[in-house]
C-alpha cells in the first residue's frame, strides 16, 4: 500500500512537472514570407534543439498579404507575431510607426560588425537597430551565348576588372536584337523588374545621382537632378529610341529563358542555382555595367527580421532573431538556401573557396562588399516606391524623362510631408 | 392579425438587418470616424490623434485627388450609358421569339461566369503591346500596333472595354427579365392600333421598364464608382495617372501610403457622391413623373 502510494505520488509529480514544463515553454510566433519558410523552419528546428524551452511556430503568408497583415496587426498593438519578416526598405516605415523593438541591447558591436556594411543601411532608423538582414541579393547581367555568337558579338567578360560601360553595352544590345520585318523576335535586353526602383535606381546612381536626400525625405533637386535625367534617359532609350527592351507587361526572365532575349538583368538566384535553360542554350554572366565617368552601382537587400515591440516575449524574440541572422541559424540558412551572403564570413568563404571560382555567387559576393547600395532609408519608402514605379513605367512608355521626373516631385513631396510634421 | 403575428415579418428580417448592420453600417460609421483621425508619423510614436477635418483639407487641396475624381467621373460618364444602352439593345434582341434563342442568351451571359479578376488578367494578356493577341491581329492586318494599357490616352478606354464586356452581360440578363414581364397584350393592342416598332418601344417598353431601368441605372452606377480590380491588376492607376480612380487612390493611401485617415476621407467623398447620384437617379425615374 505504502509502495503504491509512493509510485502514485511519483507519477503524479512527474505528470505535474511535465505540464509545468510544457506550460513554462516560451512560444514564439514568427510571421514568414512564403518562399523563405523552408529555410526559416530549418533554422528554427536547430534553434529549438539548442533552446528546448522555446517553441517556434511559423505563420507563412504570401508576399502581397504580408505587408497588409503587418500593417493591420501591428497597428492594432497585438502581441502576435513575436518575430516578423520585414522587407528591407520598409524597416524605416515601421520604425516611424513604432512597430519594432530596438535590437541594440541584444546585438553587440561584434555582432553588428559581422554583417556586410551595405545591408545594415536599411536596418537602422533614427539611430536604432530595428531589424537585421536574413538574406541578400545582387544584380548582374546574364547573356545567351548562342544569340551573341549568331549576331557576331564577342562574349563579355565576367571579371569585375573588365566591367563594361553602358555606353559600350548599348550598341552591343542593339546589335543583338533579331527582327523579322519590323517585328522583334528576340530582344536585346530584358529586365527582371523593369519598373521597380530596386532595378532602375542604379541607372541614376551610376550616373552620380542620390536616391533621396540625407534626411530621407527631400526629393526636390535630387530625383530630377541632371544625374537622374542622364541615367533615366539611357533607360528610356533602351525602350524607346533603340527598341532594345520590350515595353509591354512581359516577364523578362521568361523571354530570356525561351531564347527571346540576348541579355537579361536579374538577381544572383538565376545564376547560383543551375539555370533551367542550360539544356536549351549556353549562357554566361557579366557584372552590371556602369556609366563612363560615373561609378559602378549594384542593388542589394532582401528580407530583414525584426521583433514586434508589443510582443509578449521581446527578449526571447530578439534571441531568435540573433540566432537566425548572425548566429548558427544563419549558417544553416545560407548553406541550404545558396542565397547571397549577409555575413562577412560567408562572403569571405565564397570569395576564397575554389568551389565558387567563376561563379555568379562569387561575383555577387564581391559586388555586395564593394558596389552594393541599399535602397533609400526613408520612412516613406512605400510611397517613394509606388510613385517612382509609376514614373519609371511612364518613362518606359515614352514620356519625356525630364517632364516625368519633374512631375514626380509634387506628388512625392505631398506623400512624404506627413513624416515631417 | 394578433400582436405576435405582427412581429413575424420583422423576425424574418433580423438576419438580413444584422448583416446590413455588421457589414455595411458599422464599417461606414467606422470609416467616417476614422477619417477624422491621423497617425503621428513624425514623432515616431505611431499614436493615433484627432485631426478634425484635416484629412479632408488635405485631399481637397491635392491635385492627385482631383485627378482621381476627374478619372472616376469620366469613367462613369461613358461606361454607364454604354453598358446600359448596349445591354438594353442586346436584351431587346434576345427577347425575340426565335428558334434556338436560348443558345444565344447563354452565349451572351457567359462573361458573367468569369471572375472579373481572371477576366482582367486575360484581357491584359490579350491587349499587351508586344505579345498580345489583339496587336497580333492588327499587325497581320498591317495596322499600327496600339499600346492600349500603356498609353495615357487609351488605358482608361481599355479598362472601360474590359468592365463593359462583363457588365453588359450581367445587366442584359436583368433587363431581359424585365422585358419578359411586360404583358404581350399591350403590344398586341398597339399593333391593332397600327403602332410601329419604334412607337411600341417608346410608349410601351420604356414606360413599363422604368422600375427595372431605375434599378439597373442605380446599381450599375454604384458598381462602377466602386470599380477597383481591373485598375489594380492592369495599370495601378497609370500611365500618368490616367486610370487612377477614387477607389484606387483610396487603396493607395490606405495600404501603400499607410494613411488610413486620407483613405477613409476619400471613401467618405465616394459615399457622398454615390448617395447623391442614387437620390438623383431615383428621383428622375420615379413612377409619378
Amino acid at each position: 500500500m505504502h509502495k503504491r502510494l509512493i509510485v502514485g505520488f511519483g507519477l503524479t509529480a512527474a505528470l505535474v512537472a511535465g505540464i509545468v514544463t510544457a506550460q513554462g515553454k516560451t512560444t514564439l510566433n514568427v510571421l514568414v514570407v512564403a518562399g523563405l519558410d523552408g529555410l526559416t523552419k530549418a533554422a528554427a528546428d536547430a534553434y529549438m534543439k539548442d533552446r528546448p524551452n522555446v517553441d517556434v511556430k511559423l505563420e507563412v503568408l504570401p508576399f502581397d498579404q504580408l505587408f497588409q497583415q503587418i500593417q493591420v496587426r501591428l497597428a492594432a498593438g497585438g502581441t502576435s507575431p513575436d518575430v516578423l519578416y520585414v522587407d528591407a526598405p520598409v524597416v524605416a516605415a515601421y520604425g516611424a510607426q513604432n512597430f519594432l523593438a530596438p535590437l541594440d541591447p541584444y546585438f553587440s558591436a561584434k555582432d553588428k560588425d559581422a554583417f556586410l556594411p551595405a545591408l545594415l543601411g536599411t536596418s537602422t532608423y533614427n539611430g536604432k537597430l530595428l531589424a537585421t538582414p536574413v538574406c541578400s541579393s545582387s544584380m548582374m547581367m546574364y547573356y545567351n551565348k548562342d544569340i551573341l555568337k549568331k549576331q557576331g558579338i564577342a562574349f563579355p567578360s565576367s571579371s569585375i576588372g573588365r566591367r563594361m560601360t553602358w555606353e559600350d553595352f548599348a550598341p552591343m544590345a542593339q546589335k543583338a536584337v533579331i527582327k523579322e520585318g519590323e517585328r522583334v523576335v528576340s530582344w536585346g535586353m530584358t529586365m527582371q523588374q523593369p519598373v521597380a526602383p530596386y532595378q532602375v535606381l542604379p541607372f541614376a546612381q551610376s550616373a552620380g545621382g542620390k536616391a533621396i536626400g540625407d534626411d530621407g525625405l527631400t526629393v526636390r533637386g535630387i530625383i530630377n537632378s541632371p544625374e537622374w535625367v542622364k541615367g533615366l534617359q539611357f533607360y528610356s532609350d533602351l525602350h524607346n529610341r533603340w527598341n532594345v527592351s520590350p515595353k509591354g507587361n512581359v516577364d523578362g526572365w521568361q523571354l530570356f529563358e525561351s531564347g527571346k532575349s540576348a541579355f537579361f538583368q536579374g538577381v544572383t538566384y538565376f545564376g547560383s542555382n543551375p539555370l533551367p535553360v542550360q539544356d536549351k542554350f549556353k549562357w554566361g554572366f557579366m557584372p552590371n555595367p556602369y556609366f563612363k565617368g560615373g561609378k559602378p552601382v549594384t542593388t542589394t537587400d532582401c528580407w530583414h527580421v525584426g521583433v514586434n515591440r508589443t510582443g509578449a516575449n521581446v527578449a526571447a524574440s530578439a534571441d531568435f532573431v540573433k540566432y537566425l541572422t548572425v548566429g548558427k541559424g544563419q549558417d544553416i540558412y545560407w548553406q541550404q538556401g545558396q542565397l547571397d551572403p549577409v555575413l562577412k564570413r560567408h562572403a569571405l568563404k565564397i570569395r576564397t573557396d575554389p568551389k565558387y571560382r567563376n561563379s555568379a555567387q562569387r561575383l555577387a559576393a564581391i559586388e555586395g562588399g564593394t558596389t552594393a547600395i541599399s535602397r533609400p532609408v526613408t520612412p516613406g519608402f512605400n510611397e517613394y516606391q509606388d510613385i517612382l514605379t509609376q514614373t519609371f513605367g511612364n518613362i518606359r512608355n515614352g514620356q519625356n524623362v525630364k517632364e516625368a521626373l519633374d512631375g514626380t516631385i509634387d506628388p512625392l513631396e505631398r506623400a512624404l510631408v506627413k513624416y515631417k510634421r | 392579425m394578433t400582436r405576435r403575428e405582427r412581429w413575424i415579418p420583422f423576425a424574418f428580417l433580423i438576419p438580413a438587418l444584422a448583416g446590413l448592420l455588421v457589414f455595411q453600417l458599422v464599417p461606414i460609421f467606422f470609416g467616417l470616424g476614422r477619417s477624422l483621425f491621423t497617425v503621428n508619423f513624425a514623432s515616431g510614436s505611431g499614436q493615433l490623434g484627432f485631426a478634425g477635418l484635416e484629412n479632408f483639407r488635405d485631399i481637397f487641396t491635392d491635385p492627385v485627388f482631383y485627378n482621381a475624381l476627374k478619372v472616376t467621373l469620366i469613367f462613369n460618364l461613358f461606361v454607364n450609358p454604354i453598358q446600359i444602352g448596349v445591354s438594353l439593345l442586346i436584351a431587346l434582341m434576345l427577347n425575340a421569339k426565335l428558334p434556338g434563342i436560348g443558345v444565344f442568351r447563354t452565349i451572351f451571359y457567359v462573361p458573367v461566369a468569369v471572375s472579373l479578376t481572371i477576366a482582367a488578367i486575360i484581357w491584359g494578356l490579350m491587349l499587351d503591346r508586344d505579345s498580345g493577341m489583339v496587336n497580333g491581329v492588327l499587325s497581320a492586318l498591317h495596322l499600327p500596333i496600339q499600346p492600349f494599357l500603356q498609353s495615357p490616352t487609351q488605358a482608361l478606354a481599355s479598362i472601360m472595354l474590359i468592365v463593359s464586356w462583363q457588365g453588359i452581360a450581367y445587366w442584359m440578363l436583368i433587363l431581359l427579365a424585365g422585358l419578359q414581364g411586360i404583358p404581350k397584350s399591350l403590344y398586341e393592342a398597339a399593333s391593332i392600333d397600327g403602332a410601329t416598332g419604334v412607337q411600341a418601344f417608346r410608349h410601351i417598353t420604356l414606360p413599363m421598364m422604368r422600375r427595372v431601368l431605375a434599378f439597373v441605372l442605380v446599381s450599375n452606377t454604384v458598381a462602377n464608382f466602386l470599380m477597383f480590380g481591373p485598375v489594380f491588376i492592369l495599370t495601378r492607376g497609370g500611365p500618368q495617372g490616367s486610370t487612377s480612380t477614387l477607389m484606387f487612390e483610396s487603396f493607395r493611401s490606405g495600404f501603400i501610403g499607410i494613411n488610413l485617415g486620407r483613405a477613409t476621407a476619400i471613401t467618405t467623398v465616394i459615399l457622398v457622391f454615390i448617395a447623391a447620384l442614387v437620390v438623383l437617379q431615383t428621383h428622375l425615374l420615379r413612377d409619378d413623373r
